[in-house]
């Protein structure tokens, strides 16, 4: 082989090795860098965000104490019951009670199914009353102002007879759903 | 920067520094091979270490033509077209000849060719001086071309006389530079007169001039030896080969040490993760706790501003309607529609009575009013009202 060739032969190496660094490995390369830096760059947005949690900790945990004894202190609006049996047993109770002393006449009472909203769970029954206009004022204000924390989110009454007979008493059938809130025992 | 003017006898040089002139000295010498101990001993006599110089050859060691106007040639082949032609354009006298030539732009539309030869004995003899003494010649070439810098010329002057002993030069200017050098017998008058630096020359102006002109000004011929040439290729491609080098050895190494700095951000922002692992879980823990009691309040908070709405509502409607308006039914569904279903003695009337009522919007007829006649009331349209239930 002559010097010539060898040449030749030496170039064309040094052409195709610099071809293919340049074509294959300098974009390999950037898309390493590339990857490498936003890694680098997302560690470092959550060292930092890391960092002000860590940093906030104490007055997060001062919060936190303050909130559970506003939680602690709304036991008297919880209804009774450690599950949901006994809280519908309980807010049946209530709603009962609350009828005779307003003089309705409870037909009949069905429970709903529960929901769970955080710590508490809400239990909520469907009540079908009778009487008149004074007991359901007087049902809605006992039920709706003293604790616990009951609250009607549907209400219908209807009257069969919108003209009653002067000597007859007015009937107004009542239906109502009635929700509570209670506090589960954890198992 | 040492300018040196070399002559068949005499041997000028000038050290200057911008324009300026620092120091000039002049000596003869008899044979080629004086020649380069006088530019070294020259040399040393400037007071100052000299590292470049720039030769300027005085009329009577080189030969100068001028073709014009100029033959169609493009720029890189004029030194070649300047070898070829050499026999014809330039007197041999049995010594090998260093040609150059360049194309000088006369006017806008004209250019000439402006061609120098020099012998190569005298040549090399002065890059020997040169060498001995440690200088890089940076240019070679007849001080024709560089002396008008040594000259206040009146502007738009088109030739200048330089008289010089007992002949005369003179010089052809164009927009490009000199383009014309004749070499005559017997003394002119000088165009202009020498530039104010010359004035440091003590009266030897004349002598200085060539030498101070080819210091401060660089020409566009090179009467450089072949070998001087080559050599100086092969210097400037390793120079440029080494600034080239080490210019990558520079990006490579602002590259890794930008790599070094991104592996090091993240390896220590990994580390500190680890660390504040156990902490962070906590706090995330505590922080989670603390909005999951916050929203449980919140919706306390939100059940007890919802009580008492349908008695506040039964109030309002009491209130509004009037006496002679009965409710047949009312119903309050939980997404807060309030449908209302009554007689009236005039259905418009109490959809307005219920349009005042403060907690409902959006009072309208659901369905069609029917008149009726109700027994021992009289006539009463039916109507069901629907309207939106808002909080207060």
């Amino acid at each position: 082989m002559k010097p010539r060739d060898r040449r030749a032969l030496l170039w064309g190496l040094i052409v195709i090795a610099g071809a293919s660094v340049a074509l294959r490995g300098v974009p390999a390369a950037v898309r390493g860098v590339r990857a490498l830096r936003e890694r680098t760059t997302e560690q470092v947005e959550t060292l930092a965000r890391v960092e002000d949690v860590v940093m906030r900790g104490p007055l997060v945990r001062d919060s936190m104490a303050l909130t559970f004894q506003a939680i602690v202190a709304l036991a008297p609006d919880l209804v009774d019951g450690e599950g949901s049996a006994d809280a519908q047993a309980s807010l049946s109770g209530l709603v009962s009670l609350a009828a005779n002393r307003s003089a309705l006449k409870v037909v009949r009472v069905d429970p709903l199914p529960d929901s769970a909203a955080g710590p508490f769970h809400r239990v909520t029954l469907h009540a079908e009353l009778e009487g008149d206009m004074s007991g359901i004022a007087s049902l809605l204000g006992t039920l709706e102002t003293h604790a616990p924390l009951l609250t009607i989110s549907a209400v219908s009454w209807e009257t069969p007879d919108p003209v009653p007979h002067p000597r007859m008493s007015e009937v107004l059938h009542v239906a109502m759903d009635v929700s509570g809130y209670y506090l589960p025992r954890s198992k | 920067m040492l300018g040196l003017s070399v002559g068949s006898a005499t041997v000028a040089a000038a050290l200057v520094e911008g324009t300026s002139l620092h120091w000039a000295g002049a000596a003869t010498y008899s044979e080629l091979t004086d020649l380069s101990e006088v530019i070294a001993r020259l040399a040393g006599e400037a007071g100052k270490p000299v590292k470049r110089v720039r030769v300027g050859l005085a009329r009577d060691v080189v030969q100068v033509r001028t073709v014009r106007p100029a033959p169609p040639l493009k720029a890189r082949d004029v030194t070649r077209y300047v070898d070829l032609e050499g026999a014809r354009l330039f007197r041999k006298n049995g010594a090998p000849l260093v040609v150059s030539g360049a194309l000088v732009t006369v006017t806008k539309t004209e250019r000439a060719l402006w061609a120098a030869a020099a012998t190569e004995p005298l040549l090399k003899a002065i890059v020997d001086g040169c060498t001995q003494a440690g200088m890089t010649i940076e240019a070679m070439a007849p001080s024709a071309e560089t002396l008008p810098a040594a000259l206040d010329i009146p502007l738009g002057a088109t030739e200048v006389v330089v008289p010089n002993g007992s002949t005369t030069e003179t010089l052809s200017l164009g927009v490009g530079g000199v383009w014309q050098s004749r070499w005559t017998r017997g003394l002119r008058e000088r165009t202009g007169t020498w530039v104010a630096a010359l004035g440091k020359a003590n009266g030897d102006s004349p002598t200085v001039a060539p030498a101070y002109a080819a210091g401060i000004r660089l020409p566009a011929l090179s009467l450089l030896p072949d070998g001087h040439r080559a050599a100086r290729r092969r210097l400037d491609r390793r120079r440029f080969a080494a600034i080239a080098s080490a210019g990558a050895l520079l990006w490579a190494l602002a590259g890794a040490v930008y790599l070094g700095r991104l592996e090091a951000t993240h390896s220590r922002a990994t580390t500190l993760l680890q660390a504040f692992r156990g902490a962070a879980d906590s706090a995330l823990e505590a922080r989670r706790n603390l909005n999951q009691g916050r929203a449980t309040l919140a919706m306390i908070a939100a059940a007890r501003a919802n009580r008492s709405r349908t008695l506040l509502l039964l109030a309002g409607l009491t209130t509004a309607l009037s006496d002679s308006v009965t409710l047949v039914a009312l119903q309050v569904t939980a997404d807060r529609t309030v449908r209302i279903t009554g007689l009236a003695p005039r259905a418009t009337q109490a959809l307005a009575q219920v349009g005042r009522v403060p907690d409902l919007t959006d009072a309208v007829f659901d369905g069609a009013v029917a008149h009726e006649v109700v027994a021992g009331v009289g006539g009463r349209d039916r109507f069901t009202i629907v309207a939106r239930l808002v909080h207060p």
